[in-house]
């Protein structure tokens, strides 16, 4: 009776993962094809793999590849820092304080429900002015916006749930509330941050519509180099599966190191409401 | 508790790190030069001009890629120039550009441009018709025509497009040969066009003839069909495909605008155009899924085999004609102008402007004269482009056979529907009303009369 | 209280000077924009006052764009909340390798929208995709991007996408259920569905409401994977606001209605931000 159970277990769970996953494998597989086995019908699945299409992202393409990963790289964890940094204090200060808990805090969420197209005009328009297009620091700044009203939903979440009496005792130490929140807090919280942290990563590293319009070719990332690929005429399938495929592995790197982090953050509060 | 901590500290130095770099490292390096190769070096002290070019991806700027380069290596040491494609996404291109030219950018001295588009990039451009002179004359004259706005040139054609309808070779020859065959599309004709119809020759056909042979090589109509579908349309809601339906518009003697420049939508031909697509949907000529198909789509359909006839770009001959790419039917490719009483296709150009607001116009029309030459316009066409030089493409028939007939079709079937500021959002309304007729989710009248009354709002503003 | 209000200021300074700094030149931008005609190609802008305003009040499109992305909202939340539920209940034990398992379910967040809709413009192609070409095998005769099914289909590629989300967020909350509830339950002699619905659903609410906001407020959004698929057709079948905004801004270069549009949209969602806001903060300090 167990195996029978632990088998419908297994079953069920291979069968999920065939499912979240099939999109994915699909796309490595064609990454490995021909032009030729892509459009071919009945769907080839024996074929000679041909590693051509990576080459193309890296060499033949005539786009710099490696800058846009480093690129990408470089906004997605820069946002993640700046986004934390920015938030940790000010939720803290609204918790303990209830300063701006009420308006700011809405006015933040509030940014949440606004579809990004509303701020593309405007802020090339700024970044013009302000000589930050098409440079990373740029879309640092505007992903901390978009990524700020989450952060902070979840720090909020995090910091309400700390017993104040441990800081009190602190605070009788001499502790400065700077050092409180540095050597007791931040701590305290600490998976709860990271959970935050990987999720800015994640959705920075997609970000399309920012990038798409604030950068060309120094500070373009992964995702709108991928679809370089679309062209006037036609899509170049491989390529664009082999960039679709290489964009997602240093996310998944990184997920498969500190996923238990994300759930042990998540869970630490904020999620009970 | 402690384990965390630790490991916390440890990435946000890291990220640290990683973010200070990364704003140091964006803000230090302006536009360094693609090509150090030509670069003098530091004994030399040349004072070269970096042109920036903005040009969208795909096998334009690969060819383009080829002229930039062969500029850089020869003409442009003379000239002190040097010039350098910035690449941008094809999706969304327009949008960022017109975003630029909106905050005045100086960064790219030479902007790509298009028919459709010149009306809306002429304040931001220089004209060049003194600037060129006769340089101009290298280029068909329609595609001149289709980057003027108000009898000024904006821009110089490096590329024309145009469509075919391409069909099976095979297939066809069959029809027009085999007595069964011809008396089972008699039949098929009778019932979906209400005319008994005779097999013609693809250059003949008018848009019953298209639609009864469409049908015949239908299964779900004619289950004796070698292929499952007659055509498939590109239906999506989708400016470039309103610019395919717009050749049966013109082609049933309608036209955007009436002779006094009004909109002229709600008329008999907008209605009939319509039919002939809708009666493709709704008798599953042309599969239900088109109304998310643009090009790819289509061009994968006719590859594999499975559709007999496409209304297609005729950049799409290239790819169709590949035996790498189109394996089961590279051979098998015919070209024909697009069916109609009248053939009509659609024209437009793709070109490049100077920036008005660029500090370095001087050497980017050194770069534009080169590019008006012939020679220039052959490694444009060698590598891979369609140069709108009637010379340049028929004496390429042997290497892309479909040149000659791009020059012709251009020159005799070509119109070119407006080159004014409305032309986009014109497009827009068009494809959001009339894609849902396509689709067979909507009325062709109703239709007609939505696109009159809004095209007529946006041309009163 | 622990500090003074001077302390407390400082510590909202730093996220207050980001957000201000790049949140009120958007917004006034957007403001001075909504009054003017306003055009992408630059040509000089008139002020028109309210014009822009009526104009998008008084277009069916705009009310069609917001009604679709209500229901789409709704009906994307609500299958990712089940799915994301069942995965979390699943995954809410002991088993081997656990770890690789979840951080394998979350691989569909790591590709970007816009991506993933891509893949599945060749997947579900009628003549080269996969899934197609096997369903006709089985027998089973649609067209994912029929009309008809368009909207499912859209749906189903969101669900794909998020349910790891809903499922990463409900798992931790599963988590926080502490054993001894589950423990007694069972002394008591309730049935694993007793005991869902008696302590596992109700200790769950709060976490499901958070996760229907942020997963309604997205799909509300959506933008990135209707415009690679669809582009909001056909007609305006599938035409979500974003969208609309989008076309009116760059396609029809009306960047003052489309400001317009956007301030409006800002007000109509007001109410629901409220609610969600007492919601989020209903314990307070």
């Amino acid at each position: 009776m167990k195996t029978a159970r632990r088998m419908v277990f297994w079953l069920l769970l291979a069968a999920i993962l065939l499912v979240f996953l099939f999109p994915l494998l699909l796309d490595f597989q064609t990454s490995l094809k021909t032009e030729g086995d892509i459009a071919s019908f009945p769907p080839k699945w024996v074929f000679t793999p041909t590693l051509e299409h990576y080459e193309n992202v890296f060499s033949g393409s005539g786009y710099p590849f490696g800058q846009f990963f480093l690129n990408s790289f470089v906004i997605a964890s820069g946002t993640s820092i700046v986004t934390v940094l920015v938030c940790i204090p000010a939720a803290y200060a609204m918790v303990r304080f209830g300063v701006g808990l009420k308006k700011f805090f809405s006015f933040i969420i509030s940014l949440k429900l606004l579809p990004p197209i509303v701020f593309a005009i405007p802020y090339f328009a700024l970044y013009q002015f302000a000589g930050l297009l098409d440079t990373r620091t740029g879309l640092i700044w505007a992903a901390v916006v978009m990524n700020v009203p989450l952060t902070l939903m979840l720090m909020v979440g995090f910091i309400q749930e700390l017993p104040v009496e441990i800081e009190e005792a602190a605070l009788m130490d001499g502790c400065s509330p700077g050092g409180i929140l540095a050597r007791i807090v931040f701590p305290l919280i600490g998976p709860g941050v990271a959970a935050a942290a990987i999720l800015t990563f994640i959705f920075t590293w997609n970000e399309f519509l920012f990038v798409r319009i604030l950068s060309d070719a120094r500070a373009m990332t992964t995702t709108v180099g991928s679809t370089l690929f679309i062209q006037a005429y036609g899509i170049r399938w491989g390529d664009i599966a082999a960039a679709i495929a290489l964009s997602v592995l240093p996310p998944l790197v990184f997920t498969f190191f500190v996923q238990r982090y994300l759930v042990k953050g998540l869970s630490m509060g904020a999620v009970k409401g | 508790m402690k384990h965390h901590g630790k490991w916390l500290s440890a990435l946000v130095t890291a990220g640290m790190l990683v973010a200070l770099s990364g704003c140091s490292g964006s803000s230090g390096q302006p536009s360094a030069p693609s090509q150090p190769s030509t670069e003098p070096g530091t004994s030399k002290p040349v004072e070269k001009q970096t042109v920036t070019m903005l040009y969208w991806p795909g096998p334009e700027s690969d060819a383009m890629q080829k002229v930039v380069d062969h500029y850089n290596q020869m003409q442009g040491a003379t000239d002190g120039v040097e010039v350098k494609m910035a690449p941008a996404p094809r999706e969304g291109f327009w949008e960022k550009e017109a975003a630029m030219m909106g905050a005045d950018n100086k960064d790219i001295d030479v902007y790509f441009t298009a028919s459709y588009k010149i009306g809306e990039h002429k304040d931001d451009l220089l004209p060049l018709d003194e600037k060129l002179g006769d340089s101009l004359k290298l280029y068909i004259g329609t595609t001149i025509d289709s980057l003027k706005n108000g009898g000024q040139t904006y821009a110089i054609p490096t590329d024309v497009s145009n469509h075919f309808m391409y069909y099976r070779k095979d297939l066809i020859d069959r029809l027009l040969t085999d007595a069964n065959w011809q008396a089972a599309y008699k039949e098929v004709s009778k019932k979906i066009t209400g005319k008994e119809l005779v097999p013609k020759k693809p250059e003949e056909w008018n848009w019953d003839d298209f639609t009864a042979t469409a049908a015949f090589f239908t299964q779900s109509i004619h289950p004796d069909s070698p292929t499952q579908y007659g055509t498939v349309l590109q239906a999506k809601n989708l400016i470039y495909n309103v610019m395919i339906w717009d050749d049966i518009l013109y082609s049933l003697g309608g036209s955007w605008y009436t002779s006094d420049g009004k909109a002229n939508f709600d008329t008999p031909e907008t209605r009939k155009a319509l039919e002939v697509y809708a009666s493709l949907t709704k008798n599953g000529i042309s599969p239900a899924a088109a109304s998310t198909f643009e090009y790819p789509e289509t061009n994968q359909a006719f590859q594999s085999g499975k559709a007999a006839m496409i209304l297609q770009w005729s950049a799409a001959y290239h790819e169709l004609t590949d035996q790498a790419k189109s394996g089961q039917i590279f051979d098998k490719v015919g070209i024909a102008p697009i069916p109609g009483d009248q053939h009509k296709t659609h024209v437009h150009s793709l070109g490049v402007g100077i920036n008005k607001h660029s500090d370095k116009q001087e050497a980017s029309l050194k770069w534009m004269k080169y590019l008006a030459t012939k020679e220039a316009m052959q490694t444009y066409a060698e590598n891979g482009g369609i140069p709108p030089v009637a010379d340049v493409l028929n004496g390429m028939k042997e290497k892309r056979p479909e040149f000659p007939a791009i020059a012709q079709h251009v020159d005799q079937y070509g119109y070119v529907v407006d080159t004014s500021e409305k032309v986009f959002p014109i497009l827009e309304v068009l494809a959001r009303h009339f894609s849902a007729v396509w689709a067979g989710q909507a009325d062709a009248d109703a239709a007609a009369k939505n696109a009159q009354a809004e095209v007529t709002t946006l041309l009163g503003k | 209280m622990l500090y003074t209000r001077k302390q407390a200021y400082w510590m909202m300074a730093p996220l207050a000077v980001v957000v201000i700094a790049l949140v009120a030149f958007p917004t006034l931008y957007a403001y001075f924009v909504s009054v003017h005609d306003a055009r992408l190609s630059g040509a000089s802008a008139s002020f028109i006052g309210l014009n822009n305003y009526t104009a998008t009040l008084t277009n069916g499109s705009f009310y069609g764009s917001i009604w679709y992305s209500a229901k789409f909202a709704l009906f994307a939340t609500i299958a990712e909340l089940i799915a994301g539920v069942g995965l979390a209940l699943l995954f809410n034990r002991t088993f081997r390798a656990k770890g690789l398992f979840t951080s394998l379910l979350l691989l569909p967040l790591m590709v970007a929208p816009s991506l993933f809709a891509l893949i599945f413009r060749l997947m579900l192609n009628d003549f080269v995709g996969v899934v197609p070409y096997y369903l006709n095998e089985w027998g089973i005769r649609v067209q994912p991007f029929d009309p008809a099914l368009v909207n499912t289909t859209l749906i189903a590629i969101d669900a794909l996408q998020w349910t790891p989300f809903v499922f990463v967020i409900v798992y931790a909350g599963l988590a926080t259920i502490p054993d001894e509830l589950y423990e007694a339950a069972r002394v008591d002699g309730a049935s694993p569905v007793q005991s869902f619905v008696r302590i596992t659903l109700p200790l769950l609410v709060p976490t499901l409401a958070i996760v229907a906001f942020l997963r309604g407020i997205d799909a509300f959004k959506i933008y990135d994977m209707i415009y690679v698929l669809t582009n909001g057709g056909p007609g305006e079948l599938t035409t979500s606001v974003s969208l609309f905004i989008y076309k009116k801004a760059f396609l029809e270069g009306n960047i003052g209605e489309a400001a317009a549009a956007s301030i409006l949209l800002t007000f109509i969602l007001a109410p629901l931000l409220g609610l969600a806001v007492k919601f989020i903060v209903r314990r307070g300090a």
